[in-house]
């Protein structure tokens, strides 16, 4: 080499040809981006773990495994509010007068999906074991089932650790009898949920822990291919004859004409042959692909695009340009978020003393009084809808509409006033601890928290954030008891207030989900009251008692339910609500 | 020979010394998976059942040399959030790492190179301002804005919308190219500036040698200087920092890229492993990376005394 070369390096720059080279080589090669026929590409954030339905929680998981496994029972489609109906169920329940046994007939000739830990590699018919096996293995600790819960106690019979055999019998190939120690007017919730999924019990022994990451069941899909940014669903050959019956689903023209779904009538199920879901957690990069057009077809609008896309907040309205090309939907979330105080920690909650109680009650009252819910909703969550006084979300059981809105209306003042009232100085204020994982979402949220208990006399060196890497190191604080002040996001289990109440029973305090570690004897009672209920108007006063005991007491900050905006590319025909269904609305997707 | 015993003992001293740090702090302070593995609705007794099971009631030390044993043996069981084989999460990832992050580590480090090159043979006149200047910018960019730019700019359909954001296709060349252009961008960015440096100070450092004197007073020409008597010096510190970086890439530098990009690597896993508590995957991962380490310390070792080898005789 001569110095001659290096002198041309400096004057070709032959770095930008190389890329023009290359760039021109890469399409010569790769030939023009296309639509993938046939293919809905679904969007997600987050991630996925185990997908054993015995350990199913998160909505991720239930997107998934809901396309996989069927239940006895689901949600109708496009009902709302919700309505149960059969899947595998023949029809629904029957109950005995006292509502303790119920009868369940199964349909005939359904088949799981072909696997090879079939003994001929060919999916067998499900019948009335398969049941009673899919519910009594979460109660054997081999199935590290999260589940439990649901029927912990409540099927005669079952505890931790003790499989039911009283309680769960077959009476026949196709019919399932199921006695429960007390009346459940959730039972058929539970046996919609994805943790009640038939599994197959010779694959579940025969992979063992590999059961986690071979799903087996009888749903519309089966899993193709996984990995951590993509699963791949493909149709399940064996799947029964179903057809797409707008009317059954609860189509109503003046709701649902809008998503253009009349040309799906009468398809067989499932309509696409291919499902993938992309967990994408970048925000920009998540919403650049899915303007693109050949690559997502769905996803969520980022917080910091919702001016540039909407017309109007109330109702979520895109703009022109926008709603051309695509579809949206605004979905209220069922559930709420909520601020919790830690009343394990005597600094602010419970104490020996009824002198300090009293004083620890005032100081948690105070604080609500300066939480300012329009600001933070107008700031952090599109400004769409309001808070509203408890736990119960306008539309539910146990709402009470002439309940003052005292608890959700900030006043600084008078924080101010019943913080010195109570007796409480500048010097005798305890140091706040707020908690939450590191994010610059958490950081603002803390900093606008903080920036209110100033205005109310707080002194802002005394309220401290607790910063945690990440949700598990949070959670795990939470649950053992040592965040002061900490957020909650709720997500109802299954579409019945009592979800809401429970997060306040004593008995289900840290770990369970009590994180406020609320125990009040008179609480206790009413809910264990209600909790046998069906509803109806017994219920609902018992409800709206819990709910003002909640807000005298002030045991949390509550509360709001947010609204999530999706869209998704006008070729895709669907309704996509997560909520509870999960992603059984992947077999109704249409593509035009 | 007694250097290679001497450099063996070395490196298993290392291994050891790194592995038992990085294990006590993931044992004592890292996240823990009971509570997600417990669900919402947990009760005391299940909490100390999944801790028993998980082995966090034991003693650090016994849950270290299990570790170790697992090391050793490369069979590091089952990743505890969804039970699939360590081995085939890292068999699965890892060549995605790779194919991903080859052409950017390869070119970043070949292009700066090249920069320190061109900015010595030049040193104080306008190419090596310009270099200098370009590097500095470089080096106060972030690696995120960098990949958030590049990516809006040459992906975005409000720009180039040249290349795709989504997916992960090797099936073909060109799908390949496709899908690790923009990455491979945002490495040459970046190594434009700390590796551009790096290599310049090097070989500016070598350039005011008093061999380098002598040379230009006997006339040599300024390439047979530049190329047969500076760089050879200074191939050995140049070698050792690329080999260095090299792990970096491997594991560590590729989680932003990977997603931004949606790809299936190991960065990812590693992350999501660390954050999430799954600690048999996050210590699979911190071991492998450990001894990656310290294979390529031992590499730089070697190559340096192929290029200098005064080193032996010291």
């Amino acid at each position: 080499m001569t110095y001659h070369v290096i002198l041309r390096v400096k004057t070709g720059f032959p770095t930008f040809r190389l890329m023009r080279k290359m760039s021109l080589l890469i399409f010569a090669l790769a030939g023009p981006p296309s639509i993938a026929a046939g293919v809905f590409r679904f969007s997600e954030n987050g991630s996925l773990a185990s997908l054993d339905p015995a350990h199913a929680t998160t909505v991720y998981e239930s997107t998934v495994l809901r396309s996989i496994y069927d239940t006895l029972y689901t949600y109708k489609y496009l009902k709302r509010p919700y309505e149960l109906r059969p899947l595998l169920a023949e029809e629904m329940p029957q109950v005995s007068k006292d509502g303790l046994t119920y009868k369940i007939r199964l349909k005939k000739g359904i088949r799981f999906s072909d696997a090879p830990c079939f003994p001929d590699g060919r999916g067998r018919e499900i019948t009335s074991p398969d049941f009673i096996y899919s519910l009594q293995r979460h109660f054997s600790p081999e199935a590290r089932s999260r589940n439990a819960w649901l029927w912990s106690d409540r099927i005669v019979g079952t505890g931790r650790g003790k499989p039911s055999h009283e309680g769960l019998r077959a009476l026949d190939d196709h019919t399932i009898q199921v006695k429960l120690t007390r009346p459940y007017p959730q039972f058929v919730h539970t046996l919609a949920m994805i943790p009640s999924a038939i599994v197959p019990k010779e694959c579940v022994e025969r992979l063992g822990v590999s059961f986690r990451t071979t799903p087996i069941g009888s749903g519309p899909y089966r899993l193709d291919s996984r990995d951590s940014r993509k699963v791949v669903l493909r149709r399940n050959e064996n799947y029964r004859h179903e057809t797409f019956d707008l009317r059954a689903e609860g189509y109503e023209k003046t709701v649902h004409a809008q998503f253009e779904l009349e040309s799906l009538e009468g398809k067989k199920l499932p309509i696409l042959d291919r499902v993938e879901i992309h967990f994408m957690n970048e925000p920009t990069a998540r919403w650049s692909s899915f303007t693109k057009g050949n690559e997502i077809d769905f996803t969520i609008i980022p917080n910091a695009m919702v001016e540039k896309l909407l017309e109007r907040r109330v109702p979520p309205t895109l703009k022109e340009g926008y709603s051309k090309k695509y579809f949206s939907l605004a979905q209220r979330e069922h559930g709420l978020v909520l601020v919790n105080f830690n009343l394990d920690d005597p600094r602010i909650g419970n104490h020996p003393d009824p002198k300090v109680a009293t004083r620890n009650r005032a100081l948690r009252c105070a604080i609500r009084k300066a939480f300012d819910w329009p600001e933070r909703v107008g700031r952090f969550y599109y400004g769409m809808g309001e808070a509203f006084p408890g736990i119960v979300p306008p539309g539910y059981e146990g709402y009470d509409p002439e309940l003052s809105r005292e608890s959700v209306t900030p006043d600084f003042e008078a924080a101010r006033k019943s913080l010195s009232s109570a007796g409480w100085t500048v010097d005798s204020l305890p140091v706040l601890e707020v908690g939450a994982p590191a994010s610059a979402l958490n950081d603002q949220l803390f900093e606008q928290f903080r920036g209110w208990l100033k205005k109310a006399g707080y002194p802002p060196e005394k309220i401290k954030r607790l910063n945690f890497a990440g949700f598990a190191d949070y959670n795990q604080a939470v649950k053992e008891r040592k965040v002061m002040i900490h957020s909650l996001g709720w997500q109802m289990d299954y579409p019945d207030p009592e979800n809401l109440f429970q997060l306040f029973y004593g008995p289900n305090s840290s770990p369970g989900s009590n994180s406020s570690n609320f125990k009040n004897p008179l609480y206790d009672k009413l809910y264990h009251e209600s909790s046998v209920l069906p509803p109806g108007p017994a219920r609902h006063s018992l409800f709206k008692q819990l709910n003002r005991l909640l807000i005298d007491e002030c045991v949390t900050i509550a509360g709001y339910s947010r609204t999530e905006l999706a869209v998704w590319h006008r070729r895709v025909l669907m309704v996509p609500d997560r909520n509870f269904l999960g992603g059984i609305f992947f077999k109704f997707v249409g593509l035009k | 020979m007694a250097h290679f015993i001497r450099s063996a003992v070395y490196a298993a001293l290392l291994v050891l010394g790194a592995t038992f740090f990085s294990f006590f702090l993931m044992a004592k302070f890292g996240s823990d998976k009971t509570y997600e593995l417990a669900g919402k609705h947990s009760t005391k007794e299940h909490i100390l059942e999944l801790r028993h099971e998980l082995r966090y009631d034991r003693p650090v030390i016994e849950r270290y040399v299990a570790y170790l044993k697992k090391l050793v043996t490369l069979d590091f069981g089952r990743s505890d959030a969804s039970g699939e084989e360590i081995s085939s999460i890292l068999r699965r990832t890892l060549p995605v790492s790779l194919a991903f992050n080859f052409p950017g580590f390869f070119l970043g480090e070949a292009i700066a190179l090249l920069m320190a090159i061109l900015a010595t043979a030049t040193l104080g006149r306008w190419p090596d301002k310009l270099i200098s200047t370009v590097s500095t910018f470089s080096l106060s960019l972030s690696f995120v804005i960098v990949v958030v730019g590049l990516q809006a700019v040459f992906c975005s359909p409000y720009a180039l919308d040249l290349f795709p954001i989504l997916g992960w296709d090797t099936q073909t060349l060109g799908s390949y190219l496709k899908h690790t252009t923009v990455a491979t961008l945002c490495y040459i960015v970046a190594a434009l500036g700390y590796n551009v440096r790096v290599f310049r100070a090097i070989l500016a450092d070598e350039m005011g040698k008093e061999y380098v004197t002598t040379a230009i007073a006997y006339g040599c020409p300024k390439s047979k200087l530049l190329f047969k008597h500076v760089l050879a010096n200074a191939l050995g510190p140049i070698t050792t920092r690329i080999v260095f970086s090299l792990p970096t890439f491997l594991f560590g530098g590729s989680f932003i890229l990977e997603n931004a990009f949606s790809i299936p690597g190991i960065g990812l896993t590693a992350h999501d492993a660390l954050l999430s508590g799954d600690q048999p995957l996050a210590g699979a991962i911190m071991g492998i990376t450990i001894l990656t380490y310290v294979v390529c310390l031992s590499l730089a070792d070697i190559l340096y005394r192929y290029f200098d080898p005064r080193v032996a005789l010291r």
